[in-house]
């Protein structure tokens, strides 16, 4: 069962969900699986300080010019959404950083002038987290490299060495773009993590509005839940959509998160609000 | 020289219009005569949300209207690329000027080309 955890807004919340959420399981001896698919800024390994097994290099298809057959046409660029290629009077210009890998170019080129070639744009792991409870936390990430600007090919990457056993939470990037919904199509339930502010609640819409256009159920974790308005928690009912748990601001939260601790770990009181969510979990992951 | 794009924040206002300092997120391009100096058009930039890639979506629009130079506050690596492969000049000019300045001061040979 995957579980994606994603926002609309950023800073709300998904990497203290999910990695206390993976804490606990992994303390009720559930096998789980956490993946870091926040590939622009990972950080998961700061909190489950995970033994890293394996690292690879990922490589995705680009365009490059085969001979001399181009004679600059142009019917390439017009195929491309993505302003990756440039026609010149004789001949073309390739941006490939700006590619998103679909091939469709050597499928428009009427010259056979291209080819495709592998292009590295960042790197997968996988390891083990132990972290003091009975059964390890299967721990995989992977880093987009600096200056690379197409993040999806890499989490398309990351999410096909997933093994699926017991649960995978997969804690995705914030915002509603290509790279989240690579994640939320595969998934079988959507944690969506907010705040009750007017930016929370605005990139909360966003999200909710994907994640019905992919179809997926979605549940809500309303972070720092006693600061704030009400307008949050008003809209999540309109829309019929349930509060898995509300996590009232904590200074003990901040400061174990600080200091690169598993917030569940330090906060008896974050694994109760966080029990009904963890049960859902096992329930439907076994069903 | 054809034809001079100077980047720009909006599109209303002619010569009188704000200098927009980027050049792939520019709002709009307004495009003058070479020669006169005369407002020719104005074309809204249609790669100014596009996630990535803004700056070769712009150049090559600009190669389409015909533009041999353009002008602006700031020009990113795969844009100043992409206009340097189409022949398309590209000065560079302080922020903060109107769309008129940016031209005098192309005029006056006070701007530097990337």
């Amino acid at each position: 069962m995957r579980v994606a955890v994603a926002s609309g807004k950023g800073g709300t919340g998904k990497t203290l969900v999910s990695t206390s959420l993976a804490w606990l399981l992994a303390r009720d001896d559930h096998p789980i699986t956490y993946v870091d698919a926040d590939v622009e800024e990972p950080n998961g390994h700061l909190f489950l300080h995970p033994e890293l097994s394996d690292c690879q290099r990922y490589a995705r298809p680009v365009p490059q010019l085969m001979g001399e057959t181009c004679s600059g046409c142009g019917e390439c660029q017009r195929f491309c959404q993505f302003n990756a290629i440039l026609a010149l009077p004789d001949r073309i210009m390739l941006f490939p950083e700006l590619c998103s890998s679909c091939g469709g170019c050597v499928l428009a080129c009427g010259e056979m002038a291209l080819g495709e070639k592998p292009r590295e744009i960042g790197s997968i792991e996988t390891g083990t987290a132990w972290t003091e409870t009975r059964c390890p936390i299967r721990f995989m990430a992977a880093t987009l490299d600096v200056g690379e600007a197409r993040a999806t090919p890499l989490i398309g990457g990351l999410l096909d060495r997933i093994e699926d056993r017991g649960i995978v939470l997969i804690d995705a990037p914030p915002g509603t773009s290509c790279s989240v919904m690579e994640i939320v199509r595969g998934a079988d339930l959507v944690v969506l993590v907010t705040e009750p502010t007017p930016f929370g609640l605005h990139d909360l819409v966003l999200a909710v509005e994907m994640t019905r256009a992919l179809g997926k159920p979605v549940t809500a974790v309303v972070n720092r839940s006693d600061l704030g308005d009400d307008h949050t928690r008003q809209y999540l009912a309109s829309q019929g959509i349930e509060m898995a748990a509300e996590i009232p601001f904590r200074p003990e939260l901040a400061e174990a998160y600080a200091h690169g601790e598993i917030a569940a770990a330090a906060s008896t009181e974050l694994c109760s609000l966080l029990l009904p969510l963890e049960r859902r979990l096992v329930a439907e992951a076994s069903s | 020289m054809s034809r001079i794009a100077i980047s720009i924040v909006r599109d209303d206002k002619g010569l009188s219009n704000s200098m927009d300092d980027r050049f792939g997120r520019a709002a709009a391009f307004l495009v003058v005569d070479g020669a006169t100096s005369q407002v020719v058009e104005t074309i809204d930039n249609a790669s100014i949300n596009a996630s990535h890639g803004a700056g070769t979506g712009a150049a090559n629009m600009l190669k389409s209207a015909g533009v041999g130079a353009v002008i602006s506050g700031r020009f990113g690596p795969k844009a100043s690329d992409a206009l340097r492969a189409l022949g398309i000049e590209a000065w560079v000019a302080p922020p903060g000027i109107t769309a008129g300045e940016a031209v005098r001061l192309l005029r006056d040979g006070t701007l530097e080309q990337m």
